[in-house]
Protein backbone atom coordinates (compact mmCIF):
# COMPACT_ATOMS: atom_id res chain seq x y z
CA UNK A 1 0.00 0.00 0.00
CA UNK A 2 1.07 3.55 -0.48
CA UNK A 3 1.31 4.15 3.20
CA UNK A 4 4.34 1.97 3.55
CA UNK A 5 6.51 3.77 1.07
CA UNK A 6 5.54 7.31 2.05
CA UNK A 7 8.56 9.36 2.88
CA UNK A 8 6.58 11.23 5.42
CA UNK A 9 5.76 8.09 7.23
CA UNK A 10 7.00 7.64 10.72
CA UNK A 11 9.30 4.75 11.28
CA UNK A 12 10.84 3.40 14.45
CA UNK A 13 14.44 2.65 15.40
CA UNK A 14 15.06 0.82 18.61
CA UNK A 15 18.56 0.84 20.17
CA UNK A 16 20.14 -2.20 21.69
CA UNK A 17 19.54 -0.98 25.20
CA UNK A 18 15.84 -0.35 24.61
CA UNK A 19 15.51 3.22 23.51
CA UNK A 20 12.90 3.89 20.79
CA UNK A 21 13.30 6.65 18.30
CA UNK A 22 10.60 7.83 15.94
CA UNK A 23 11.62 9.52 12.75
CA UNK A 24 10.30 10.19 9.30
CA UNK A 25 11.05 7.69 6.63
CA UNK A 26 12.85 10.24 4.52
CA UNK A 27 15.28 10.77 7.36
CA UNK A 28 15.67 7.08 7.96
CA UNK A 29 16.39 6.65 4.31
CA UNK A 30 19.57 8.66 4.73
CA UNK A 31 21.00 5.35 5.76
CA UNK A 32 21.12 2.84 2.99
CA UNK A 33 21.06 0.03 5.44
CA UNK A 34 17.98 1.18 7.24
CA UNK A 35 16.27 2.09 4.02
CA UNK A 36 16.72 -1.35 2.69
CA UNK A 37 15.58 -2.85 5.93
CA UNK A 38 12.39 -0.92 5.97
CA UNK A 39 11.64 -1.44 2.34
CA UNK A 40 8.83 -3.85 2.06
CA UNK A 41 10.05 -4.96 -1.26
CA UNK A 42 13.23 -6.23 0.35
CA UNK A 43 11.46 -8.97 2.10
CA UNK A 44 12.70 -8.10 5.58
CA UNK A 45 10.50 -8.51 8.56
CA UNK A 46 11.01 -4.95 9.56
CA UNK A 47 9.01 -3.70 6.63
CA UNK A 48 5.81 -4.83 8.29
CA UNK A 49 6.57 -3.32 11.61
CA UNK A 50 8.40 -0.26 10.29
CA UNK A 51 10.87 -0.89 13.01
CA UNK A 52 14.60 -1.18 12.76
CA UNK A 53 16.51 -2.75 15.59
CA UNK A 54 20.04 -1.34 16.06
CA UNK A 55 23.04 -2.98 17.71
CA UNK A 56 24.26 0.27 19.14
CA UNK A 57 23.41 1.79 22.44
CA UNK A 58 20.96 4.64 22.83
CA UNK A 59 23.21 7.63 22.67
CA UNK A 60 24.93 6.42 19.58
CA UNK A 61 21.62 5.82 17.84
CA UNK A 62 20.44 9.21 18.84
CA UNK A 63 23.42 10.96 17.39
CA UNK A 64 23.23 8.95 14.30
CA UNK A 65 19.64 10.02 13.80
CA UNK A 66 20.57 13.62 14.46
CA UNK A 67 23.17 13.43 11.78
CA UNK A 68 20.72 11.88 9.42
CA UNK A 69 18.31 14.69 10.04
CA UNK A 70 21.04 17.20 9.44
CA UNK A 71 22.00 15.55 6.26
CA UNK A 72 18.43 15.12 5.04
CA UNK A 73 17.75 18.78 5.56
CA UNK A 74 20.82 20.19 3.85
CA UNK A 75 20.85 17.78 0.99
CA UNK A 76 18.22 19.79 -0.78
CA UNK A 77 19.44 23.33 -0.24
CA UNK A 78 20.66 25.43 -3.14
CA UNK A 79 24.35 25.38 -4.10
CA UNK A 80 24.89 28.91 -2.83
CA UNK A 81 23.74 28.21 0.65
CA UNK A 82 26.29 27.54 3.28
CA UNK A 83 25.98 24.33 5.23
CA UNK A 84 26.57 25.00 8.90
CA UNK A 85 28.63 22.14 10.12
CA UNK A 86 28.61 23.67 13.55
CA UNK A 87 24.99 22.87 13.96
CA UNK A 88 25.99 19.31 13.96
CA UNK A 89 29.32 19.42 15.66
CA UNK A 90 27.99 21.16 18.68
CA UNK A 91 25.71 18.28 19.16
CA UNK A 92 28.57 15.88 19.50
CA UNK A 93 29.82 15.34 23.04
CA UNK A 94 33.51 14.51 23.02
CA UNK A 95 33.01 11.39 25.06
CA UNK A 96 31.33 9.52 22.29
CA UNK A 97 33.35 10.76 19.39
CA UNK A 98 35.56 7.79 19.01
CA UNK A 99 32.77 5.31 19.48
CA UNK A 100 30.71 7.18 17.00
CA UNK A 101 33.55 7.27 14.55
CA UNK A 102 34.09 3.58 14.87
CA UNK A 103 30.45 2.82 14.30
CA UNK A 104 30.13 5.03 11.35
CA UNK A 105 33.44 4.02 9.91
CA UNK A 106 32.96 0.33 10.21
CA UNK A 107 29.70 0.68 8.42
CA UNK A 108 31.30 2.64 5.63
CA UNK A 109 34.12 0.17 5.38
CA UNK A 110 31.80 -2.61 4.81
CA UNK A 111 29.82 -0.80 2.24
CA UNK B 1 22.98 2.38 10.04
CA UNK B 2 23.54 5.13 7.56
CA UNK B 3 26.62 5.12 5.42
CA UNK B 4 28.59 7.83 3.80
CA UNK B 5 27.52 6.79 0.41
CA UNK B 6 23.85 7.11 1.11
CA UNK B 7 22.22 9.56 -1.14
CA UNK B 8 18.68 10.13 -2.14
CA UNK B 9 18.82 12.63 -4.87
CA UNK B 10 20.77 15.04 -2.72
CA UNK B 11 23.26 17.09 -4.61
CA UNK B 12 25.09 18.39 -1.63
CA UNK B 13 26.80 15.24 -0.57
CA UNK B 14 30.12 16.67 -1.42
CA UNK B 15 29.57 19.58 0.77
CA UNK B 16 28.11 17.74 3.70
CA UNK B 17 30.86 16.20 5.70
CA UNK B 18 30.48 12.68 6.82
CA UNK B 19 29.87 11.96 10.41
CA UNK B 20 33.34 10.58 10.71
CA UNK B 21 34.77 13.78 9.47
CA UNK B 22 32.66 15.75 11.84
CA UNK B 23 33.72 13.55 14.69
CA UNK B 24 37.35 13.96 13.77
CA UNK B 25 36.89 17.65 13.73
CA UNK B 26 35.43 17.76 17.18
CA UNK B 27 38.02 15.33 18.45
CA UNK B 28 40.74 17.62 17.20
CA UNK B 29 39.37 20.26 19.48
CA UNK B 30 39.52 17.99 22.46
CA UNK B 31 42.82 16.24 22.04
CA UNK B 32 43.76 16.66 25.66
CA UNK B 33 40.77 14.60 26.59
CA UNK B 34 41.89 11.75 24.42
CA UNK B 35 44.09 9.40 26.30
CA UNK B 36 43.74 6.53 23.90
CA UNK B 37 42.27 5.78 20.54
CA UNK B 38 41.94 2.18 21.44
CA UNK B 39 42.01 -0.14 18.51
CA UNK B 40 41.05 2.42 15.98
CA UNK B 41 43.15 2.22 12.86
CA UNK B 42 45.54 4.92 11.91
CA UNK B 43 43.51 6.04 8.96
CA UNK B 44 40.59 6.83 11.17
CA UNK B 45 42.56 8.83 13.71
CA UNK B 46 45.06 10.42 11.38
CA UNK B 47 43.25 13.73 11.09
CA UNK B 48 43.15 13.88 14.86
CA UNK B 49 46.84 13.07 15.23
CA UNK B 50 47.82 15.67 12.73
CA UNK B 51 46.61 18.24 15.14
CA UNK B 52 48.47 16.77 18.10
CA UNK B 53 51.44 18.33 19.81
CA UNK B 54 54.53 16.25 20.47
CA UNK B 55 53.42 15.33 23.96
CA UNK B 56 49.92 14.41 22.86
CA UNK B 57 51.19 12.32 20.02
CA UNK B 58 53.55 10.54 22.32
CA UNK B 59 50.76 9.79 24.75
CA UNK B 60 48.44 8.41 22.10
CA UNK B 61 51.22 6.30 20.68
CA UNK B 62 51.99 4.84 24.05
CA UNK B 63 48.34 3.87 24.53
CA UNK B 64 47.99 2.43 21.06
CA UNK B 65 51.38 1.15 20.00
CA UNK B 66 50.06 -0.08 16.69
CA UNK B 67 50.07 3.49 15.55
CA UNK B 68 53.81 3.94 15.90
CA UNK B 69 54.62 2.56 12.57
CA UNK B 70 52.50 5.07 10.81
CA UNK B 71 53.45 8.20 12.67
CA UNK B 72 56.87 8.88 11.14
CA UNK B 73 55.57 11.45 8.79
CA UNK B 74 53.73 13.11 11.60
CA UNK B 75 56.94 13.41 13.57
CA UNK B 76 58.72 14.83 10.59
CA UNK B 77 56.09 17.48 10.29
CA UNK B 78 56.44 18.24 13.95
CA UNK B 79 60.21 18.64 13.60
CA UNK B 80 59.81 20.99 10.72
CA UNK B 81 57.17 23.02 12.46
CA UNK B 82 58.96 23.33 15.80
CA UNK B 83 62.61 23.54 14.86
CA UNK B 84 62.49 24.95 11.38
CA UNK B 85 65.94 26.50 11.58
CA UNK B 86 67.67 23.29 12.47
CA UNK B 87 65.70 21.39 9.90
CA UNK B 88 67.11 23.55 7.18
CA UNK B 89 70.45 21.91 7.69
CA UNK B 90 68.86 18.62 6.76
CA UNK B 91 67.23 19.98 3.69
CA UNK B 92 70.39 21.41 2.25
CA UNK B 93 72.27 18.26 2.95
CA UNK B 94 74.45 19.30 5.88
CA UNK B 95 73.22 16.60 8.19
CA UNK B 96 72.26 13.06 7.48
CA UNK B 97 68.62 12.07 7.42
CA UNK B 98 67.70 10.58 10.75
CA UNK B 99 66.39 7.09 10.99
CA UNK B 100 63.58 7.97 13.24
CA UNK B 101 61.91 11.29 13.15
CA UNK B 102 60.45 10.64 16.52
CA UNK B 103 63.87 10.41 18.22
CA UNK B 104 65.18 13.20 16.08
CA UNK B 105 62.50 15.47 17.40
CA UNK B 106 63.72 15.04 20.94
CA UNK B 107 67.33 15.40 19.85
CA UNK B 108 66.42 18.76 18.38
CA UNK B 109 64.55 19.70 21.50
CA UNK B 110 67.59 19.02 23.68
CA UNK B 111 69.86 20.97 21.38
CA UNK B 112 67.49 23.88 21.53
CA UNK B 113 67.39 23.81 25.31
CA UNK B 114 71.17 23.74 25.52
CA UNK B 115 71.49 26.66 23.15
CA UNK B 116 69.03 28.71 25.11
CA UNK B 117 70.87 27.91 28.33
CA UNK B 118 74.17 29.07 26.85
CA UNK B 119 72.72 32.27 25.56
CA UNK B 120 70.96 32.88 28.83
CA UNK B 121 74.04 32.36 30.94
CA UNK B 122 76.10 34.52 28.61
CA UNK B 123 73.64 37.33 28.92
CA UNK B 124 73.49 36.85 32.65
CA UNK B 125 77.25 37.00 33.06
CA UNK B 126 77.48 40.04 30.82
CA UNK B 127 74.89 41.77 32.88
CA UNK B 128 76.71 40.87 36.09
CA UNK B 129 79.96 42.18 34.69
CA UNK B 130 78.32 45.39 33.67
CA UNK B 131 76.84 45.73 37.14
CA UNK B 132 80.21 45.09 38.71
CA UNK B 133 81.86 47.71 36.61
CA UNK B 134 79.12 50.11 37.46
CA UNK B 135 79.57 49.38 41.14
CA UNK B 136 83.26 50.10 41.00
CA UNK B 137 82.59 53.48 39.64
CA UNK B 138 80.08 54.29 42.29
CA UNK B 139 80.82 56.62 45.14
CA UNK B 140 81.25 54.44 48.18
CA UNK B 141 81.50 55.06 51.87
CA UNK B 142 84.78 54.05 53.40
CA UNK B 143 86.56 54.26 56.71
CA UNK B 144 90.07 54.38 55.32
CA UNK B 145 91.90 57.55 54.47
CA UNK B 146 93.11 58.07 50.98
CA UNK B 147 96.82 57.34 50.50
CA UNK B 148 99.08 60.26 51.44
CA UNK B 149 100.75 62.20 48.73
CA UNK B 150 104.30 61.38 47.92
CA UNK B 151 106.67 63.42 50.00
CA UNK B 152 109.78 63.24 47.95
CA UNK B 153 110.88 62.15 44.63
CA UNK B 154 114.65 61.93 45.10
CA UNK B 155 117.14 60.15 47.23
CA UNK B 156 117.56 61.69 50.57
CA UNK B 157 120.81 60.54 52.11
CA UNK B 158 120.32 62.28 55.39
CA UNK B 159 117.33 60.21 56.11
CA UNK B 160 118.99 57.07 54.93
CA UNK B 161 121.76 57.43 57.41
CA UNK B 162 119.47 56.89 60.25
CA UNK B 163 117.87 53.81 59.07
CA UNK B 164 120.05 51.73 61.26
CA UNK B 165 119.18 53.84 64.20
CA UNK B 166 116.24 56.03 64.75
CA UNK B 167 114.42 57.83 62.00
CA UNK B 168 114.08 61.55 62.13
CA UNK B 169 111.01 62.56 63.91
CA UNK B 170 109.64 64.80 61.21
CA UNK B 171 110.09 65.19 57.51
CA UNK B 172 112.78 67.52 56.37
CA UNK B 173 111.81 71.03 55.66
CA UNK B 174 112.24 72.56 52.30
CA UNK B 175 115.25 74.43 53.53
CA UNK B 176 116.93 71.29 54.67
CA UNK B 177 116.20 69.59 51.43
CA UNK B 178 117.48 72.44 49.40
CA UNK B 179 120.62 72.60 51.40
CA UNK B 180 121.44 68.98 51.05
CA UNK B 181 120.59 69.08 47.41
CA UNK B 182 122.82 72.03 46.90
CA UNK B 183 125.75 70.50 48.65
CA UNK B 184 125.28 67.37 46.72
CA UNK B 185 125.25 69.25 43.51
CA UNK B 186 128.25 71.14 44.51
CA UNK B 187 130.11 68.01 45.30
CA UNK B 188 129.30 66.56 41.98
CA UNK B 189 129.98 69.62 39.97
CA UNK B 190 133.27 70.71 41.37
CA UNK B 191 136.20 68.51 41.74
CA UNK B 192 137.80 70.80 44.17
CA UNK B 193 136.13 72.80 46.71
CA UNK B 194 137.33 76.32 46.20
CA UNK B 195 135.86 77.81 49.25
CA UNK B 196 135.89 76.14 52.53
CA UNK B 197 132.61 75.77 54.21
CA UNK B 198 131.85 78.41 56.69
CA UNK B 199 133.23 77.69 60.03
CA UNK B 200 130.72 78.54 62.60
CA UNK B 201 131.67 78.50 66.15
CA UNK B 202 129.88 75.37 67.04
CA UNK B 203 129.63 73.98 63.66
CA UNK B 204 132.93 72.44 62.99
CA UNK B 205 133.63 69.06 61.77
CA UNK B 206 135.69 66.50 63.48
CA UNK B 207 138.33 67.21 60.96
CA UNK B 208 137.62 70.86 61.09
CA UNK B 209 140.90 71.93 59.49
CA UNK B 210 141.00 73.23 56.05
CA UNK B 211 143.10 70.38 54.96
CA UNK B 212 140.64 67.87 55.97
CA UNK B 213 137.61 69.45 54.55
CA UNK B 214 138.70 68.94 51.00
CA UNK B 215 139.13 65.41 51.92
CA UNK B 216 135.61 65.41 53.05
CA UNK B 217 134.56 66.29 49.62
CA UNK B 218 135.80 63.02 48.41
CA UNK B 219 134.08 60.97 50.93
CA UNK B 220 131.51 58.65 49.76
CA UNK B 221 129.68 55.98 51.52
CA UNK B 222 131.64 53.23 50.09
CA UNK B 223 134.01 51.16 52.05
CA UNK B 224 136.67 51.70 49.57
CA UNK B 225 136.91 55.34 50.27
CA UNK B 226 139.56 56.23 52.66
CA UNK B 227 139.98 59.72 53.72
CA UNK B 228 142.82 60.90 55.67
CA UNK B 229 141.60 61.84 59.00
CA UNK B 230 143.43 64.69 60.47
CA UNK B 231 142.92 64.47 64.13
CA UNK B 232 144.35 66.69 66.64
CA UNK B 233 145.71 65.41 69.83
CA UNK B 234 147.07 67.75 72.39
CA UNK B 235 150.18 65.67 72.96
CA UNK B 236 151.15 65.10 69.46
CA UNK B 237 152.61 67.87 67.48
CA UNK B 238 154.76 66.07 65.03
CA UNK B 239 153.91 66.30 61.46
CA UNK B 240 154.58 62.71 61.06
CA UNK B 241 154.21 60.58 58.13
CA UNK B 242 150.74 60.51 57.24
CA UNK B 243 149.39 57.17 57.87
CA UNK B 244 146.29 56.94 56.01
CA UNK B 245 143.72 55.13 57.78
CA UNK B 246 140.40 53.99 56.73
CA UNK B 247 138.54 56.24 58.98
CA UNK B 248 136.35 58.62 57.20
CA UNK B 249 136.80 62.20 57.89
CA UNK B 250 133.82 62.42 60.03
CA UNK B 251 133.76 60.53 63.21
CA UNK B 252 131.53 61.00 66.09
CA UNK B 253 134.13 61.10 68.76
CA UNK B 254 134.79 64.67 69.31
CA UNK B 255 137.20 64.31 72.17
CA UNK B 256 140.42 63.94 70.27
CA UNK B 257 139.30 66.48 67.86
CA UNK B 258 138.42 69.36 69.96
CA UNK B 259 141.35 71.59 70.25
CA UNK B 260 142.10 72.45 73.77
CA UNK B 261 143.02 75.84 74.68
CA UNK B 262 146.53 74.84 75.44
CA UNK B 263 147.26 73.69 71.99
CA UNK B 264 145.08 75.97 70.12
CA UNK B 265 147.95 78.00 69.04
CA UNK B 266 149.66 74.99 67.60
CA UNK B 267 146.59 74.08 65.72
CA UNK B 268 146.30 77.44 64.34
CA UNK B 269 149.92 77.26 63.40
CA UNK B 270 149.23 74.18 61.45
CA UNK B 271 146.46 75.85 59.74
CA UNK B 272 148.60 78.70 58.84
CA UNK B 273 151.34 76.49 57.59
CA UNK B 274 148.98 74.77 55.35
CA UNK B 275 147.80 78.01 54.07
CA UNK B 276 151.27 79.09 53.26
CA UNK B 277 152.26 75.87 51.70
CA UNK B 278 149.52 75.93 49.27
CA UNK B 279 150.26 79.31 47.83
CA UNK B 280 147.34 81.12 49.14
CA UNK B 281 144.74 79.00 47.54
CA UNK B 282 143.21 76.27 49.36
CA UNK B 283 143.29 73.30 47.26
CA UNK B 284 142.89 69.78 47.99
CA UNK B 285 146.34 68.45 48.70
CA UNK B 286 145.96 65.58 46.46
CA UNK B 287 144.34 65.37 43.18
CA UNK B 288 141.21 63.46 43.05
CA UNK B 289 139.57 61.89 40.13
CA UNK B 290 136.10 62.74 38.99
CA UNK B 291 135.11 59.52 40.45
CA UNK B 292 135.99 60.46 43.90
CA UNK B 293 135.01 57.14 45.27
CA UNK B 294 138.02 55.30 44.03
CA UNK B 295 140.65 56.71 46.31
CA UNK B 296 143.24 54.13 47.18
CA UNK B 297 144.04 53.79 50.71
CA UNK B 298 147.73 54.18 50.35
CA UNK B 299 147.64 57.75 49.16
CA UNK B 300 149.45 60.10 51.33
CA UNK B 301 148.33 63.36 52.64
CA UNK B 302 150.80 66.20 52.75
CA UNK B 303 152.61 66.98 55.90
CA UNK B 304 150.42 69.55 57.46
CA UNK B 305 147.97 66.90 58.09
CA UNK B 306 148.42 65.36 61.38
CA UNK B 307 147.98 61.80 61.93
CA UNK B 308 148.52 59.52 64.80
CA UNK B 309 147.85 55.96 65.37
CA UNK B 310 144.24 55.37 65.92
CA UNK B 311 142.61 52.54 67.64
CA UNK B 312 141.21 49.93 65.40
CA UNK B 313 137.76 50.70 64.28
CA UNK B 314 135.19 48.70 62.61
CA UNK B 315 135.34 49.54 58.91
CA UNK B 316 131.72 48.84 58.60
CA UNK B 317 130.99 51.75 60.83
CA UNK B 318 131.96 54.04 58.03
CA UNK B 319 129.11 52.84 55.96
CA UNK B 320 126.48 55.03 57.41
CA UNK B 321 128.44 57.98 58.49
CA UNK B 322 127.18 61.08 56.79
CA UNK B 323 129.60 63.12 54.82
CA UNK B 324 128.29 66.22 56.37
CA UNK B 325 127.41 66.36 59.91
CA UNK B 326 123.81 65.52 60.10
CA UNK B 327 121.49 68.29 60.57
CA UNK B 328 120.40 66.97 63.84
CA UNK B 329 124.00 66.91 64.99
CA UNK B 330 124.52 70.47 64.13
CA UNK B 331 124.02 72.71 67.02
CA UNK B 332 121.44 75.32 66.42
Amino acid sequence: SSLEADPEDWVRIISHDGYTFLLRRKVANMSETIKNSLDETGGFAEAETKTYRSQERGIIVQKMIEYMSFKAHYSNVGPQEEIPANDMTERLPPEILLELSVTFWSLTKIS
Amino acid sequence: MPTEHDSLGCNNNRRIQSLVQLCQRVAGNHIDSITSVGELPFTLVQPILERCSAEQLLRVEDASPHLKGDTEELWRTLCRRTYSAMMERLEDGTDAVPDSWRTHFFVLREAEARRLEEVGSRIRSQRLEADERKKEREVKFTERLPPPKRQRTGFDPTLCLYCSGNMPTQPRTLFQKTRSEASRLQKNMYNTRMIPPMLKGKDYRPTGSIASSPLLAQTSYSNRVTVKTVTRRPSSTTAGSSEPDTLPSKTLNPSPLKPTTSTSSTWKAETRSLLSSSNGTLTIPRKDTPKNAQIPSSEKVPSPSKSFPVAKRDPMASLFVPKHRAYSQRAG
